[in-house]
């Protein structure tokens, strides 16, 4: 990834990363604690999931659901095709849409909370789901070969990561051409001081 | 290289932080949640389209002075 922004913000991005990881670790573990942002079923039904997609899906995926929209309410990926699912957390969107898209099609999560990649894989097989796999990495650098993905979709995600300019040329990169993108994330409507972006704590909370 | 997006569109807003177990930044700064979606270009001729599209002119005088 590119220091660009990190040396622009005079941020460590190592260290905000490790806190990320803690932070969604903890969402991984003990997703009843009770966090800055609402989590599982209820979120779910904040952003207006439809109950039919969620049916299938284990508990585990969807207790430690931590997103900030709904990809699927900007349309619904389509059998046979290729998702790639950004910050992919517990796998709860990665297994809509491996339901989605069918036999034929496949979906690839990227996380980089290894504690969220062993519960989004553990789910995958406890739906029985074969078409979706979870591998480690950073949105900024994808695990994913050039023009793989049909669609990129993503919840919650590029808002924490500081090089935002190196995550979507990675989201070019991986989708084809024509590819659609469908992003849940957040949009502040006051300007976020200089000083405070430096704040670690203001990044995950 | 750049990131070659057309189409991007905001479709949806709503605060999804309100009434969360703990207190965070998120009201400090109006935060909400959101909705978007782009198109990868299919080629380089529909990204110049969209990116010409995109740029705006500023009305020059005659004589070539800005805000005359």
């Amino acid at each position: 990834m590119s220091d660009v922004a990190g040396e622009h913000l005079a941020l460590d991005v190592d260290v905000l990363r490790e806190a990320i990881r803690e932070e969604y670790a903890e969402v991984a573990s003990d997703p009843q604690k009770g966090f800055h942002f609402h989590t599982g079923r209820p979120l779910a039904c904040i952003l207006e999931y439809a109950d039919e997609w969620l049916e299938g899906i284990p508990e585990t995926s969807i207790e430690s659901f931590a997103g900030t929209g709904n990809p699927f309410s900007l349309g619904l990926p389509r059998p046979g095709e290729k998702v790639l699912d950004l910050g992919s957390g517990a796998g709860m969107d990665s297994l809509i849409a491996a339901r989605m898209v069918g036999p034929d099609g496949r979906v690839i999560g990227v996380d980089m909370t290894p504690a969220m990649l062993e519960k989004s894989r553990q789910a995958a097989r406890q739906a029985g789901l074969s078409n979706v796999e979870f591998r480690e990495g950073y949105a900024e650098d994808l695990p994913v070969e050039d023009g793989w993905a049909d669609v990129v979709i993503s919840n919650g995600v590029l808002n924490l990561m500081p090089d935002k300019a190196a995550a979507l040329e990675e989201m070019d990169r991986a989708l084809t051409s024509g590819g659609r993108l469908q992003m849940g994330d957040i949009l502040v409507q006051r300007a976020v001081p200089e000083g405070a972006k430096r704040k670690i704590d203001l990044w995950t909370g | 290289m750049a990131a070659g997006f057309v189409d991007f569109e905001i479709t949806w807003r709503k605060d999804v932080f309100g009434g969360a177990p703990q207190a965070g930044s998120a009201a400090d700064f109006g935060t909400l949640g959101i909705n978007f979606r782009a198109r990868k270009a299919r080629d380089e001729k529909e990204l110049a389209t969209a990116l010409a599209a995109l740029s705006c002119e500023i009305p020059i005088s005659a004589t070539g002075k800005e805000g005359e």
